[in-house]
């Protein structure tokens, strides 16, 4: 919390930061809800309600006792979440219909651009965010009509119980079936992730990856020619990856950050590594023509304020951007995150620009790296 | 089927050069007027519009086609499609086939129990089923550490996350659609007709080969056509037990749809999907005549069905002197193999679904094999959540609906397509069956935009409208394979004897074609209360289901709490068959 904001409530000073202490000592959930609410601001206080989405699962699970809720003891406005397995397709099915039925939704990376052009979003209203909300959230993750929720980061995860703590240490090691033997997993629908890490594999370095050019495409497949026979499951669904681990399915795989630590919350022997993790970002943004706009604008102020994002990534695994968060989280939390300066510096952050730029031929650069990927598949 | 437009075709060319036409319309084809307009309102409007976006409308191209033929991998995918579908139709037939004749003629406990076997895969969740599989098949699973026991072989065998999981898995759930339509059309078989056959002298085997068999083909058809269809719109379980390679053209539509947004191209691959498989079926009925076995044939081709009947007959005779004079070498099984064996398949089937129920008493927070402890949790977890109480209900609603609409809509249809001897015949069954061929998420796309116009999205029964499309088909071709041995002279006598068209359906249809009505409002239930993708269009987040709690589960959590929404939804299947059972029974004696 910053210093502005205690101005906005001068009576409230000392008992805030005393409670505040609590909280971050505390870590649990009520008490941050509790913390909030004593001190919503006016800025934020409505009526009414707010249509959002979410993908369902425990991720809604999270956002409900960790966001949704706070947020209508402190402001007032009842959320009304709707969930889907994807965002994208509805959103651009409402705008086509000219009924867009939502007030926010979640945006992937590589579809934000298409959609950003077809003016399906209204900007961000950062004027009702807390200075320290503005501090904390880096710029580059601030665009004027989204801002980043979370970054998700497809990493290493591998079996604690085969190799300790001197498993794999980079994709190098991933390929390396000498010394590191045993069954692999690795993620089937999508061509990105798979090309990065053979490329990494194959000496190329972090820096160099992007954009995926056909020279590069070429090199990450043949690389992918010699682990393919050592990959048992090419899995589809995100708690595969956990779940096979744990069957012994495989030794090591790809995985979401986010599944790898539910599962060891939740005592499962995985360990991360955050060596050449792909990390791409979801944007929250607020839909053009939405039943409920100047509301939505204030969730999504409200959930970039640090303790409410450090409650939601405790609850979630999904750390939000606010950097200010991590004073907030359990220490051995922090090593989990793709947030935690030590692992953000180990990661290759996907070029989502490029993904979604046209070629001459009218494809997306996506659409052809997944019709050469279909093809490797299908071969 | 589709190649009824054939020979239909050809009879239209031929009835044009005959100055009268024998055929006329009869009152029945009123019938088909209420579900023609359902679907063309619900399924060929949007699919029109689906039409123009796969032409790139407004910007007219051929782009989107062009480019499927551009990149090989599309067909290879496509022809992975078709070989898939055809492995799993051809397995489970041989499969399905012994469980249908046992479930038919077999005693009332027994057939209950065939009855539970078959239908209890279907309601396994897909990702509980999918480890029930690892439990069995996988690496150090309960068969390969028989076959390493037994010393039978030195390395665990790979049976899963390749072709074989595939087919295994999906024929595993699909046996209902092969076995029910069968086991319908079965049941209305004669078989005093068996008796005399055996008491002319044909030995049981050669009975079975010229009596019994021809006589279930319909059922067969409807049975091999349903489950063809359904095999080419799986996505979810050749992905989660495949191989790299075990691609569907489905899998790569949805991507196109849900991932990147390509509705053009996704609808220009959708559209080849459509074209493909009606001109397979076509093909196909040039070597079956799936018209006439459907029950289609009445006396619309005499000229060209004579011959083939002749045939046919030849044929048969054939079957049964090679039949009698097998049987002398053979050791006699009596009635009792078949039986045996439908049982062991039963057992079969089971086994996944006994592993999930035990699996959903796990104390542990994963699927683990052996459960470390048991515990209730799964169930406290599931009964407690508002949020999976309120899908349950939400569920059963649409489900309902969409299931009365349907088995009502595809009932009238069916008897307006055996009965109603009108022209074009061919246009309405191309119509029924497409909704199936087409993959659900294009579909449902297209329903969207039709919804929002009446402001029916988000709604139960718009959500319930789209399934009903679905259901349809499943319904008509059901109740039409049952239909061809409805003799029409029962109802003559009744209205020759002062009753009224509804006393003549009520007392003499109905009860006749009540079991067909049965499993076809059963299967109109379960393609809706299964459904994952309508919903996530036509309910637009407000409408949340089981099935799709279910998948959210399995997309991101690997919590065992859906072994035991699965575990009640087997448990409550297997109360409905047993109290149908047992009331059926007390109306017979």
């Amino acid at each position: 919390m910053t210093e502005s904001k205690d101005r906005s409530f001068p009576g409230a000073g000392l008992s805030r930061r005393t409670l505040l202490r609590a909280a971050t000592a505390a870590m649990a959930i009520p008490a941050i809800a509790w913390a909030t609410t004593a001190f919503a601001q006016d800025k934020l206080s409505g009526k009414g309600e707010v249509v959002v989405y979410s993908p369902g699962g425990s991720l809604t699970q999270a956002l409900r006792k960790s966001v949704f809720e706070p947020f209508t003891k402190a402001t007032g406005i009842t959320v009304v979440d709707v969930t889907a397995d994807f965002a994208e397709p509805q959103v651009k099915a409402m705008n086509q219909a000219g009924r867009v039925d939502w007030d926010t939704a979640f945006v992937q990376a590589q579809n934000y651009p298409d959609m950003h052009a077809a003016g399906m979003f209204v900007p961000i209203d950062y004027s009702l965010w807390d200075d320290e909300s503005l501090k904390g959230v880096p710029e580059a993750n601030r665009l004027n009509d989204a801002v980043v929720m979370y970054g998700s980061a497809m990493l290493l995860a591998y079996d604690e119980r085969v190799f300790g703590a001197n498993g794999p240490k980079s994709w190098a090691d991933f390929w390396d079936v000498k010394a590191y033997p045993g069954p692999r997993g690795l993620y089937a629908p999508a061509a990105k992730h798979n090309l990065e890490f053979a490329l990494m594999a194959d000496g190329v370095a972090k820096s160099d990856i992007w954009p995926l050019t056909d020279d590069k495409i070429d090199r990450a497949l043949k690389k992918l020619d010699e682990i393919k026979p050592h990959v048992t499951k090419w899995w589809t669904a995100g708690g595969e990856a956990p779940q096979l681990l744990l069957n012994r399915e495989f030794v090591m795989t790809n995985a979401f950050d986010g599944r790898v630590i539910a599962a060891i919350n939740q005592g499962a022997k995985i360990r991360m590594v955050w060596e050449g993790a792909h990390v791409n970002y979801t944007y929250w943004t607020v839909l053009k023509g939405g039943p409920n706009n100047a509301n939505a604008q204030k969730l999504i102020a409200f959930i970039n304020k640090a303790t409410i994002a450090s409650g939601f990534t405790q609850a979630s695994g999904f750390p939000g951007p606010n950097r200010n968060q991590l004073q907030h989280l359990p220490s051995n939390l922090v090593p989990l995150l793709s947030i935690s300066p030590e692992n953000a510096s180990k990661v290759v952050i996907e070029d989502s620009a490029w993904l979604a730029a046209k070629r001459p031929d009218g494809k997306t650069n996506l659409d052809h790296i997944q019709e050469r990927w279909l093809a490797w598949r299908a071969k | 089927m589709a190649g009824k437009m054939i020979s239909l075709a050809t009879n239209a060319a031929a009835e044009a050069s005959r100055p009268p036409p024998r055929v006329r319309p009869t009152g029945w084809a009123w019938l088909l007027l209420p579900g023609s307009i359902f679907l063309t309102v619900l399924f060929v409007m949007p699919l029109l519009g689906l039409l123009l976006l796969s032409l790139g409308m407004p910007d007219w191209t051929l782009a989107h086609f062009l480019r499927i033929g551009d990149s090989p991998a599309y067909a290879t995918v496509l022809g992975t499609t078709l070989e898939i579908s055809l492995s799993v139709t051809a397995l489970a037939f041989v499969f399905g086939y012994p469980i249908a004749y046992v479930l038919t003629t077999g005693g009332p406990t027994l057939r209950t129990f065939l009855l539970i076997a078959v239908v209890l895969p279907y309601f396994t969740s897909v990702l509980a089923r999918t480890f029930a599989w690892i439990v069995l098949l996988g690496r150090g699973g309960v068969i390969n550490e028989i076959l390493l026991q037994l010393g039978l072989v030195s390395q665990p065998v790979t049976m899963l996350y390749n072709r074989v999981g595939v087919i295994i898995g999906m024929t595993h759930i699909i046996m209902p659609l092969m076995i029910l339509p069968m086991s319908t059309v079965m049941s209305s078989i004669d078989q005093r007709l068996l008796r005399a056959a055996r008491a002319s002298g044909a030995s049981s085997l050669a009975a079975f080969l010229t009596i019994f068999l021809p006589l279930s083909l319909p059922g067969v058809i409807a049975g091999v056509l349903l489950v063809f269809i359904y095999c080419l719109g799986f996505y979810i379980t050749p992905a989660l037990l495949g191989g790299l390679s075990d691609l569907t053209i489905t899998m790569e539509i949805s991507a196109q749809v849900v991932d990147r947004l390509n509705w053009n191209f996704g609808a220009a691959l959708s559209m080849v999907l459509l074209v493909g498989v009606l001109a397979i079926l076509w093909i196909g009925s040039r070597f079956f005549p799936i018209e006439q076995l459907l029950g289609f044939s009445d006396g619309k081709s005499g000229s060209d069905a004579a011959p083939r009947r002749q045939l046919g007959t030849r044929w048969l005779m054939h079957v049964g002197s090679a039949a009698n004079t097998l049987d002398r070498w053979l050791p006699s099984m009596g009635g009792r193999g078949v039986v045996i064996l439908a049982s062991f398949l039963a057992v079969l089937l089971l086994l996944p679904v006994l592993i999930v129920a035990y699996l959903s008493f796990s104390s542990s927070p994963y699927f683990v094999f052996p459960v470390p402890g048991y515990s209730l949790g799964n169930y406290q977890a599931y009964l407690s959540d508002t949020l999976w109480m309120s899908a349950t209900f939400a569920s059963i609603r649409v489900a309902l609906m969409a299931a009365g609409m349907a088995t009502v809509l595809g009932a009238m249809l069916a008897f307006g397509l055996s009965r109603g001897r009108i022209r074009g015949r061919s246009a309405i069954v191309a119509l029924v069956l497409s909704p199936i061929i087409m993959p659900t998420v294009i579909v449902a796309v297209a329903t969207y935009f039709l919804l929002v116009r009446v402001g029916l999205q988000g709604t139960e029964f718009g959500l319930a409208l789209g399934h009903a499309v679905h259901a349809i088909p499943f319904v008509v071709v059901i109740v039409v394979a049952n239909l061809r041995d409805l003799n029409p002279a029962y109802e003559r006598a009744a209205r020759s004897l002062g009753a009224g068209p509804l006393a003549t359906f009520r007392t003499i249809i109905a009860p006749l074609v009540m079991p067909a009505f049965i499993v076809a409002a059963f299967f109109a239930f379960l393609t809706s209360f299964d459904d994952v993708v309508y919903v996530l269009f036509l309910g637009i987040g407000k409408v949340t289901t089981l099935p799709m709690r279910m998948w959210e589960g399995i997309k991101q959590d690997i919590s065992p709490t859906i072994s035991a929404v699965a575990t009640l939804q087997m448990a409550f299947a297997a109360i409905v068959i047993i109290i149908g059972a047992v009331l059926g029974r007390r109306r017979n004696t």
